[in-house]
C-alpha cells in the first residue's frame, strides 16, 4: 500500500528527493546534507539513504542493545553487575593497588 | 585529560584475586598469566585513559543504567564511571569463552531494517525468551 503521509511530517529529519534530483547531486552537496534522504519517484518512496556516520551509529546502538539482551539473559553476569552496583551504593569498592598489596603479601 | 583511578567492587575483585592466584603456579598458569596480563592493560591503561570511549553504554534496561562493558577476548569488564570523582569502579569481571557476534548480527538487522523499513523483531524476540527461560 503507497504511503501518502510525507516523511518530514513523520521525522523532522527526514527529507524527500526525487530521483532526477538526487541524480544532479555532487558528492560535496551529498555530504552537506544533515538528513536521511527517502529517495521518491513520482511521489511514491523508492529508497532511504542515510549518512555513512549515522548508519554506524545505527549500528552501535543496535550492538548496544543486543549485548544489552545478552547481559539481561545471563544470570551470572547479571548478578556479578547487581552485586558490585550494590559495592558501589554501600563504599564497598577496593583500588586496584590495595588489591595487588594484599596479594603481594600472602 | 587527568587520568582515572581504578577502583573493583567485590566481584571484580574476587575475579582479579582468583586469576592472579592460577597465574601464580600450578596447573594452566601460563593459560591463567596471559588473562592476568590482559587484566592489567586494561586496568592499567585502557580504562584510566578514557573510560567513556573505550568501552559501549548498554542501553534500553534500567538494571543497567549508567554501566559500561568491555570486553578483550574472552574477558568482559562491566564498569561504572565518576566523572565528578574521576573514578572508574568495575563492578565485575567475567570470563566467558563465549564469542559473542553483535557486530555480525547488528549488520544483518540493519540491512533488514532497511530493506524492509520496519525493525525486524525476530533476533529480538529470541533474546527475550532466552531472558524469560533464564
Amino acid at each position: 500500500m503507497p504511503i501518502s503521509i510525507p516523511n518530514s511530517y513523520v521525522n523532522p529529519n527526514v527529507r524527500t528527493v526525487g530521483v532526477s534530483k538526487l541524480r544532479a547531486m555532487n558528492a560535496s552537496q551529498l555530504r552537506g546534507i544533515n538528513k536521511t534522504l527517502v529517495i521518491q519517484e513520482n511521489d511514491q518512496p523508492l529508497a532511504v539513504l542515510v549518512k555513512y556516520e549515522e548508519y554506524m551509529a545505527m549500528q552501535q546502538q543496535l550492538m548496544a542493545m543486543l549485548e544489552t539482551q545478552d547481559v539481561l539473559s545471563d544470570k551470572k553476569a547479571m548478578e556479578g553487575i547487581l552485586a558490585g552496583k550494590a559495592d558501589v551504593r554501600d563504599g564497598n569498592t577496593r583500588s586496584i593497588e590495595e588489591i595487588r598489596d594484599s596479594l603481594r603479601k600472602k | 585529560m587527568s587520568d582515572y583511578k581504578v577502583r573493583l567492587a567485590a566481584p571484580a575483585a574476587r575475579m582479579y584475586e582468583q586469576i592472579s592466584a592460577l597465574a601464580a603456579g600450578g596447573k594452566g598458569s601460563q593459560v591463567n598469566a596471559a588473562l592476568l596480563s590482559l587484566l592489567d592493560k586494561v586496568i592499567d591503561e585502557v580504562l584510566p585513559s578514557n573510560p567513556t570511549m573505550a568501552g559501549s553504554k548498554f542501553f534500553g534496561a534500567l538494571e543497567l543504567e549508567g554501566v559500561y562493558w568491555i570486553s578483550e577476548g574472552t574477558i568482559h569488564f562491566f564498569y561504572e564511571i565518576n566523572a565528578k570523582a574521576t573514578t572508574v569502579v568495575i563492578l565485575s569481571i567475567l570470563n566467558s569463552p563465549i564469542r559473542r557476534d553483535h557486530s555480525q548480527r547488528a549488520d544483518i538487522i540493519c540491512t533488514e531494517m532497511l530493506m524492509s523499513g520496519s525493525l525486524p523483531t525476530s533476533q529480538l524476540k529470541l533474546a527475550a525468551r532466552r531472558a524469560v527461560a533464564n
